[in-house]
């Protein structure tokens, strides 16, 4: 007696079908649609065979032979490796002790600095205001010799016209 | 098949690239040296080409190793560069890399059509290491790509997807040439399963 399938998959169907039986196969544990096929293919004999054919052929996969390379390789990539790892570290620290040296002063330096800074501020503060008060006496210095000239002149002025010589008088 | 976690080896190329840790390379090349090399042997089919690819190809991954994303598996990377390397060797040497159209147009002829009768002994494991040979000798014919992924999944245990990633391809594309790989197999997949399971042969 033959069984009839409930439903027929037309071809384009068909071919997307068997893209996610395969991708089911990724996925075997919690596919659901794996188990729809499962069920489909108790029903659908095109299918069942279409699973079959590939499921034999991953099997047939995992049973090619596996060939073992050199061992002489893993020690000369070893090698590169180590290379590579020396030539990194050779790279770093050159470039840790060109350049930027003068700028890498270690942090009591900085106090050193910062202290420099300060009293060569304060001994430019005094300098300054030395200077200020030098500046500021001439103004004084020349009133003091004007009025001195004043009463020169009119000491001169005294004599000349009355006869007396102040100076000799006191 | 591939030891240990794709997280746990992504780790260790980390350490190599940060710290310089070379015995955490070695973890890797000890993970990964067999399947490159037989993923190798079977897409260039010559033992010189492949074991110069492995050399090329651990020397890309210790100059590229800058380039490997923490949150990407690390299978799919080196893959990508086994790949890529694969595909410029072809490339030099002028194969044809991306012919499927070429199953299309294999010979018509079942296999059995070609085999000798008397190739076949009674013994089942020899039997088996007949299959397995004409299958080898199959899949060199194979063209390039779709040789690829049926090596990648069958052989290896890649997934689709990351295959994917690895061939730069759609998924849709990377299946369609799996279906292609099967379709050429066709014929000594049905003689396994004849040999493996005579029930399937007496419901078919």
């Amino acid at each position: 007696m033959s069984v009839t399938p409930l439903f027929r998959f037309s071809d384009k169907k068909k071919r997307l079908n068997e893209n996610r039986l395969w991708l089911s196969m990724d996925e075997p544990e919690c596919n659901e649609e794996a188990r729809v096929f499962a069920n489909i293919c108790a029903v659908d004999e095109s299918l069942r065979d279409k699973w079959e054919i590939l499921r034999h052929s991953l099997e047939m996969g995992e049973k090619l032979v596996w060939s073992d390379p050199d061992p002489s390789l893993r020690a000369s990539i070893l090698e590169k490796a180590y290379a590579a790892v020396m030539q990194t570290q050779t790279a770093s620290q050159k470039s840790e002790t060109t350049g930027a040296s003068l700028f890498r002063l270690p942090g009591w330096g900085w106090i050193w600095v910062a202290l420099f800074l300060v009293l060569s501020g304060g001994v430019c503060e005094q300098f300054r205001n030395a200077n200020d008060n030098a500046l500021r006496l001439e103004p004084v210095d020349m009133e003091i010799l004007s009025l001195q000239r004043e009463i020169n002149q009119l000491r001169m002025d005294i004599i000349i016209e009355f006869d007396f010589d102040p100076d000799e008088n006191a | 098949m591939i030891t240990g976690s794709p997280n746990e080896h992504g780790q260790l190329l980390l350490r190599f690239r940060e710290k310089g840790d070379v015995d955490a390379f070695d973890r890797l090349i000890v993970a990964y040296q067999k399947p490159l090399y037989n993923y190798l042997l079977k897409l260039l089919q010559n033992k010189e080409d492949a074991e110069d690819g492995l050399q090329e190809i651990w020397i890309k991954v210790i100059r590229q190793c800058g380039s490997y994303q923490e949150k990407g598996r690390f299978s799919s990377w080196i893959f990508c560069i086994a790949h890529n390397y694969c595909l410029d060797l072809f490339r030099r040497r002028r194969h044809r890399i991306n012919d499927e159209e070429f199953v299309e147009t294999r010979n018509g002829l079942a296999l059995l059509d070609i085999i000798p009768a008397n190739v076949f002994t009674p013994s089942e494991a020899a039997m088996e290491k007949e299959m397995m040979a004409l299958l080898e000798h199959e899949i060199k014919d194979m063209p390039v790509l779709i040789r690829e992924v049926y090596l990648l999944r069958a052989q290896h245990g890649i997934p689709f997807k990351e295959i994917a990633e690895i061939q730069k391809s759609p998924l849709g594309t990377v299946l369609s040439r799996m279906h292609q790989a099967v379709k050429w197999l066709e014929p000594i997949i049905r003689l396994y399963m004849k040999e493996s399971d005579p029930k399937t042969e007496e419901s078919a």
